[in-house]
């Protein structure tokens, strides 16, 4: 059965449409990962999920229940993170989830036990009675949500959750996401970052308001173009330039000191190519074969769909 | 029942926070008591010891008892005598003495024998200053009057003239400005302080984000809409009685009326300010512009309040706006029982004007809350 169903979901504001007629379904116990651009409208598609906001037309079924036409049912069964820190900062960790453990009505005799499980598994036991606003980053990440769990939702919508949290506290947030999963917690999450979607289930790529492709990590990351070569050059700019002559060519991606060069055939193409730079006195620190990682295709896909 | 919890849980964080705002004490407590004691020690001296010039042409042993009297008097306080009108004027032109007073010479003999021409002294006055011009002819005219009883003498029976006076003050027998000052005040004070608490309410969980993940919570709208009224309308009903205690104690105006009905008036009076102020919390983006809002409605409540001009000396528009102004009848219905010892009959129409502002104002905050979001 499908946890979230959405069936040509649009909202504007004014006259900027930030959802266009977005049809996706997640199965349940599912970590479906959004990504796409800043304005792809990854926010706004959570938000109305979560029945915080209303669509301007289209149907969403969330857990069974039509977010649009009666969004207060929804209310209580979801675990909802929006994108930026949203707990109390002068009350405590432990007051933080006893608010939440009372609002949701999380039976008096369950919530000792939970907010007891919950602050070891976001490891914020010796921070109980710090306020929240003194917390760190990855730590009012791990409360934001502890707080988001309380009540054990069987969906959790997370907005770009590790935003500018460390990688270790990165690497905990996942490793609690992973066992939600094992729970057969349902998850949407949105992530500025590839590595983290590709720890998904499925990944959805969205841009300008619609969901251009989606699949499973390993299948998106196969719609790079060809095969890729990795070239280490210390003359970037001048490589660059001349890459597009190259009879091969398909597309090439910078990534600081080295270019990534997609080509239809790696094995021909890496001796030519050599020839190729040699010729216009390109010197080469080295240049092999690598597998796209689902960062290429991200970029190769947005690139050709800011073309169309 | 659960209801009641959930507003109880809301209501209970509120009171959390705010106890962990030390500014917001400050501002609750401090600031309040601070207002009433300055507003309240400025108004009850009135004017006094204006420093004043007197060039006494006539230099007769009644000319200077004359100003000898003028000189202990509470307003006036003799500090100069310049030998000449210019040095007199100079006196003035500099702002060293604010008030000038000039004895004509033949003061003491027109005085004994007012039937040719009467006694006339001149005050001049620094006009500027409309409090001191406006206050400082009766003070002269009451000396003068003192005088003529003292040396005078008259044939028992005898009126010598003139207009006389009888005001009798009802309610304020003293005509004691503070009694009015007062209560208006804490009034005010009240009003400002639930006000700004229940304008900030949603807008700050609106602005760190909160008010999105309460509203995906099982908690209802009107739940959380009673709920984070009740702490400011609890702390307001306190910060009332404790200035209520200050000015019955510490100023003592008289407490005519019934306390209960008072605290009561005052309860209803501060549930439609804690409405009027959610709706403002409801309809801005973010503290500045609530605060900016609370700041425009105190000014235009003042005004229509009947604080600085009475409502019934307003032009026609603002009397009738003066009928929505939760202060004008909040200050005026408090001060009726406070000072006259007014019963619920003769407050009812503030009291039902209060009553319809409370409900209309949660009636929209309820209504525009549910529109706003999903």
């Amino acid at each position: 059965m499908a946890a979230i169903v959405t069936d040509h979901l649009h909202r504007k504001f004014r006259k900027t449409v930030a959802v266009r007629d977005l049809s996706f379904a997640i199965e349940q116990g599912e970590v479906f990962g959004l990504i796409g651009p800043d304005g792809a409208g990854k926010t706004t598609t959570l938000r109305m999920l979560a029945g915080v906001l209303k669509p301007t037309s289209g149907r969403a079924d969330v857990l069974g229940e039509d977010v649009v036409g009666n969004p207060e049912a929804l209310r209580g069964k979801i675990g909802y993170m929006p994108q930026h820190f949203s707990l109390y900062g002068d009350l405590s960790v432990l007051e933080n989830l006893t608010f939440f453990a009372e609002i949701y009505r999380v039976p008096s005799q369950e919530r000792k036990e939970r907010i007891a499980r919950l602050l070891r598994f976001a490891q914020l036991e010796a921070f109980a009675d710090r306020p929240a606003g003194k917390l760190s980053g990855g730590m009012k990440k791990k409360l934001g949500l502890a707080c988001a769990l309380i009540h054990s939702p069987q969906l959790l919508l997370l907005d770009e959750p590790t935003n500018g949290v460390d990688p270790v506290s990165r690497r905990e947030f996942w490793d609690i996401l992973a066992d939600l999963h094992l729970q057969g917690v349902t998850i949407l999450i949105t992530t500025p970052y590839m590595d983290e979607a590709e720890r998904c289930n499925r990944v959805g790529l969205m841009f300008r308001g619609d969901m251009i492709q989606q699949g499973e990590p390993e299948a998106l990351r196969r719609l790079a173009p060809g095969e890729m070569l990795v070239l280490y050059t210390p003359a970037l700019a001048q490589a660059e330039a001349v890459l597009p002559e190259f009879p091969d060519y398909i597309e090439h991606q910078v990534y600081g000191d080295r270019i990534h060069i997609f080509v239809s055939d790696a094995d021909a193409a890496r001796p030519r190519l050599q020839t190729f730079l040699a010729q216009r006195h390109i010197p080469i620190q080295s240049l092999y074969q690598d597998e796209p990682r689902l960062e290429e295709a991200f970029i190769y896909l947005i690139r050709q769909a800011r073309l169309a | 029942m659960s209801m009641i919890r959930q507003i109880v849980n809301i209501a209970w964080k509120e009171l959390i926070q705010i106890r962990r705002d030390t500014f917001l004490i400050l501002f609750l407590v401090l600031a309040p008591t601070m207002q009433l004691v300055l507003i309240s020690r400025n108004t009850s001296r009135g004017l006094s010891d204006i420093p004043t010039a007197v060039l006494d042409l006539d230099q007769t042993a009644m000319s200077r008892e004359f100003v000898r009297e003028l000189d202990t008097t509470r307003e006036i306080t003799v500090r100069y005598y310049p030998p000449s009108h210019d040095d007199l004027h100079h006196l003035l032109d500099s702002g060293d003495a604010q008030v000038g007073i000039v004895v004509p010479r033949g003061f003491s003999r027109e005085f004994n024998s007012p039937v040719d021409a009467p006694a006339r002294v001149q005050a001049l006055v620094d006009g500027t200053n409309v409090l001191i011009g406006s206050m400082i002819e009766p003070v002269i005219v009451g000396v003068m009057g003192l005088f003529v009883q003292r040396h005078v003498q008259m044939p028992p029976g005898v009126d010598i003239g003139g207009v006389e006076v009888d005001a009798s003050a009802l309610f304020n027998p003293t005509f004691n400005i503070q009694w009015f000052v007062i209560p208006s005040t804490v009034a005010f004070i009240v009003y400002q302080v639930a006000l700004v608490l229940a304008a900030t309410g949603f807008v700050r969980e609106k602005e760190i984000g909160t008010l999105e993940q309460l509203l995906i919570t099982p908690i209802r709208r009107l739940e959380l809409i009673i709920g984070k009224a009740l702490a400011p309308i609890g702390l307001s009903i306190l910060n009332f009685m404790l200035l209520l205690a200050v000015q019955t104690w510490g100023y003592d105006i008289p407490m005519r009326g019934s306390p209960a009905l008072l605290i009561l008036v005052a309860a209803l009076a501060i549930i439609a300010i804690v409405g009027v102020g959610t709706l403002i919390s409801l309809f801005t983006q973010n503290q500045q512009q609530a605060v900016l809002l609370v700041f425009l409605l105190a000014i235009l409540e003042v005004t229509l309040s009947g604080y600085m001009l009475p409502v019934e000396n307003m032009p026609l528009v603002m009397r009738g706006l003066a009928q929505i102004s939760t202060l004008q009848h909040f200050m005026t219905a408090t001060r009726a029982i406070i000072l006259r010892g007014a019963t619920l009959s003769m407050i009812l129409p503030h009291v039902l004007a209060l009553a319809g502002i409370a409900l209309g104002a949660g009636l929209i905050a309820w209504r525009a809350f549910s529109r706003q979001i999903a």
